[in-house]
């Protein structure tokens, strides 16, 4: 049973909503010598948004009417002493987030501070955001076009990871038709059309009427702090848009298998799972999942990667992860084609093991140790927690990390075992390299 | 000896260890303790195949040393939530580990017993051989390996510096049982070791820890660590790869040997350098990022200085990489003729100075701040020195980088794909 006090475990963040409408999130702690800012405004992956938003991510990084270009940008941040601003979309399940990061050190350790570097940095973060460099009234062309190529050119050398290439395939066979199968980069089939006009528009439209969420990490109090987003940051139209739901995925179908070849040295195989457990779900059950996936592949002491690579030395490197918003598990191996198939009866055959026995005392207690021992130690870092909070805001979890961590405490055997059973696979995907013909 | 920087508020202790190892320590307040035990054996202090220590050794030992024998010594660690790594480098083997306050001191036992205690049955050294094979070969996909692997290749031909840390295929096939517990024996020993550490640590108690852990260790004659000191002989080399672009590497050699603070001062100065010259907030970068012949996404500077060796690189995908070369090479000669150093020289050193701040921050930055530091055989406090007050970097030091080092007529070129 998870004591009543952990119910009101104290959140991470004393969180408050300033003048203007954004959400406002601060950490206070003497521990860093550096403060963060980090703005978050998300949108539910459409294609074509995905590439105006994404186009936008770059372009933002470009200038401000004040500092006209990348150079004059950059020279400001780094005579606040290395300061760093960046823009750019990330995805966080079915969401795609502008995110703009600001980070500088605590005026506490610098000789003859002339500036109030936090207040420096909301400022920036503001003219980003509502006065980006415009040359008559739009973006300016060239900027645009120099962008669109920079983010074709980005989104093909992703692909020159040949395991993210995979999972990137996988993902679109399974959850076609849904957001999840878009990338926060963009789609470089769908920046025909975009001008510097319809860009502008859609930004105007988007930072007036999508929610934000702005944390602040560092030695700073907190009432200044809101004040000063308050005075910076563009306000938020009051009839803006709510957080949209987390989609449904597409119906299960009968597991399916596709081998495709390219230009690989070596074999990756992909096995996408769907486990009936969500972020947004059960948070037992959910903290299951996350044990689950510890125990199987998740961790290097996992049974995939204990097993299947240092026993049987069947591939170089194998691993699972999982998405937690939409509750699908994956398993990622690099194989020699010839093993590919002993290798996926070997995954099975340890999924239905777990599903059967469950696992042992000694590797849920591993398991849970450090799952334990991540979540705690996360309080010495910002990005974690930050990352931790902004997810579980997503997915319109109310509890704290502190309370997960309770949870985590009280997962049973049982209740991993009950995870495993219902775990299906999906879509078992292979890139494999090209016959050479010798 | 404990000493504390005021306007840095942090803390650190130095201490003497059993039979000559080193202990360095920031002691600080939070939840999770970072350390990293270095060996001073790396791929350059590699004898030769033929005195028992083939190109690859020295990692090949690294990643066997985790077996025990009741199995692989990470899972002892992740029993107590604790994290651990090991990387191989030219001039040193490095075991890392993080965890949870209470459990550091049995952390710390584990990562003296991985990098002491010696296992080697010859059936799991036979399936190391493939397994490093395999690790080989699947990074002859990776670009960013590919690019630094032949960029080396171009600057030291046919030298140990050049070959790819884990050795080749072929150089494996001799390591044995035998040969990798004769280098154990010769190579691992206390004088050989440096522990740095950061953390809620209480230091007495963990000097306690190190001693008795130290007494398991081989002891004996060391073998003196004579490394093979790279010498540059640039050249041009073009490697095919399946890739959209060309990536073109320029790598200068650095040909002046320092030691110690002068090493870490010249290293800053050489960072300076690439940063006023090309670096984001250069004119060059300006430039050549509109006209789109540099690729933001790639280009970059970056330096690599030891005793031993030292060069720094220039490297970026490019559709005409020729064009990016040879913009490249105009700008170091143009920079001789103006005073772009002197005019942006504050903007740079404020820059540097807010990074080194930062890196005081994390744990395991802060300890990668004292091990710079100390395997060159500085106290850390004085290599903070190079950035602010009195004693800081200058205009001339970056100047002099610009002249010794970034000669037109000692670059190395290398290419990737296309």
């Amino acid at each position: 049973m998870i004591a009543d006090d952990s119910l009101s475990a104290p959140d991470d963040f004393d969180s408050r909503q300033p003048a203007g409408g954004v959400q406002l999130h601060v950490r206070r702690s003497t521990r860093f010598k550096s403060v963060w800012i980090d703005l978050f405004q998300p949108l539910l992956m459409r294609p074509g948004d995905i590439t105006r938003l994404a186009l936008l991510g770059r372009l933002l990084e470009r200038g401000t009417s004040r500092l006209p270009d990348l150079r004059a940008l950059n020279r400001h941040t780094d005579w606040l002493y290395g300061a760093a601003l960046s823009t750019q979309t990330i995805a966080v399940g079915p969401f795609q987030i502008l995110h703009l990061h600001y980070d500088v050190v605590d005026h506490a350790f610098i000789p003859h501070a002339e500036d109030d570097l936090l207040a420096c940095g909301l400022q920036l973060l503001g003219e980003v955001l509502s006065d980006p460099f415009l040359e008559q009234g739009r973006f300016p062309g060239a900027r645009v076009e120099q962008e669109k190529s920079s983010l074709r050119r980005y989104v093909e050398s992703l692909y020159g990871d040949r395991t993210l290439l995979a999972q990137r395939r996988a993902m679109e066979q399974m959850c076609s038709g849904t957001p999840w199968a878009l990338l926060p980069h963009g789609d470089p089939a769908e920046l025909n059309g975009l001008n510097g006009d319809n860009l502008l528009q859609f930004l105007q439209d988007f930072v007036t009427n999508e929610p934000v969420d702005v944390y602040v990490c560092g030695d700073v109090d907190a009432d200044q702090v809101e004040a000063l987003c308050a005075h910076h940051l563009p306000s938020l139209d009051r009839s803006r848009r709510s957080l949209p739901a987390v989609p449904d995925l597409p119906p299960a179908t009968e597991p399916r298998h596709i081998r495709q070849s390219e230009d690989v040295s070596q074999g990756r195989l992909v096995l996408g799972f769907r486990t009936h457990v969500q972020l947004a779900g059960a948070e037992t059950e959910y903290a299951a999942l996350v044990l689950f996936n510890l125990i199987f592949g998740g961790d290097a002491h996992s049974r995939l990667y204990s097993r299947i690579r240092e026993d049987a030395g069947l591939c170089y490197h194998i691993a699972s992860f999982t998405d937690p918003m939409s509750g699908l598990l994956f398993v990622e191996a690099g194989v020699e084609p010839d093993d590919r198939q002993i290798l996926l009866e070997q995954v099975l055959a340890e999924l239905d093991d777990l599903a059967d026995r469950g696992p042992a005392v000694a590797e849920l207690q591993r398991s849970q140790n450090l799952a334990r021992q991540r979540l705690e130690s996360a309080e010495d870092g910002r990005d974690g927690l930050v990352r931790f909070h902004l997810s579980r805001r997503l997915a319109g979890v109310e509890t704290s990390r502190l309370h997960f961590l309770a949870c985590l405490a009280t997962v049973t055997a049982a209740d991993v075992r009950a995870v495993a059973a219902r775990v299906r696979l999906d879509t078992e995907y292979f890139l494999e390299p090209r016959d050479t013909g010798d | 000896m404990r000493q504390t920087h005021e306007s840095l508020r942090e803390t650190v202790e130095i201490r003497e260890l059993a039979d000559g190892a080193r202990l360095c320590v920031t002691p600080r307040t939070g939840r999770r303790c970072h350390a990293v035990l270095s060996v001073e054996y790396g791929a350059l202090h590699e004898a030769g195949t033929d005195r028992g220590e083939p190109p690859g050794i020295a990692h090949f030992l690294e990643h066997r040393l985790f077996e025990k024998p009741d199995g692989d010594i990470s899972e002892r660690f992740t029993d107590i939530g604790a994290d651990v790594d090991a990387q191989t480098g030219f001039t040193a083997t490095s075991y890392s580990v993080t965890s949870g306050a209470e459990t550091f001191p049995a952390a710390l036992e584990l990562l003296f017993e991985l990098a002491g205690r010696t296992h080697f049955p010859e059936d799991s050294v036979a399936r190391e051989r493939s397994i490093v094979g395999h690790e080989i070969q699947l990074f002859e996909d990776n670009v960013e390996w590919m690019s630094f692997q032949t960029m080396l290749q171009a600057l030291y031909p046919a030298q140990r510096i050049a070959v790819d840390i884990a050795g080749t295929p072929e150089s494996l096939q001799g390591i044995d049982s035998q040969m990798l517990t004769r280098c154990h024996q010769h190579r691992y020993q206390a004088s050989a070791v440096q522990v740095f550490a950061c953390g809620p640590i209480a230091v007495a108690q963990l000097v306690d820890t190190c001693n008795d852990a130290l007494r398991l260790w081989p002891t004996g004659d060391r073998s003196p660590s004579a490394i093979h000191l790279p010498v540059a002989s640039p050249g041009v080399l073009r490697v095919p790869m399946a890739v959209p672009r060309v990536r073109r590497m320029l790598a200068f050699p650095d040909e002046v040997r320092r030691q110690g603070i002068a090493l870490m001062r010249h290293e800053l100065a050489m960072e300076m350098t690439l940063d006023i010259l090309f670096g984001p907030r250069s004119e060059f970068f300006s430039r050549h990022y509109e006209s789109g012949l540099l690729d933001g996404e790639t280009f970059g500077g970056e330096v690599h200085m030891d005793e031993s060796y030292g060069f720094c690189v220039l490297s970026g995908d490019a559709d005409d990489p020729d064009a990016l070369q040879s913009v490249i090479l105009e700008e170091v000669v143009q920079a001789r003729r103006t005073d772009w150093i002197e005019t942006d020289f504050e903007r740079a050193r404020r820059r540097a100075y807010g990074d080194m701040v930062c890196q005081w921050e994390d744990v395991e930055s802060t300890v990668g701040f004292l091990e710079s530091a100390g395997l060159r055989g500085c106290h850390p406090f004085s290599a903070t020195e190079m950035y602010a007050g009195e004693t800081a970097i200058n205009a001339a030091d970056i100047r002099r980088c610009l002249e010794e080092c970034l000669r037109p007529e000692r670059v190395a070129i290398a290419s990737v794909g296309g």
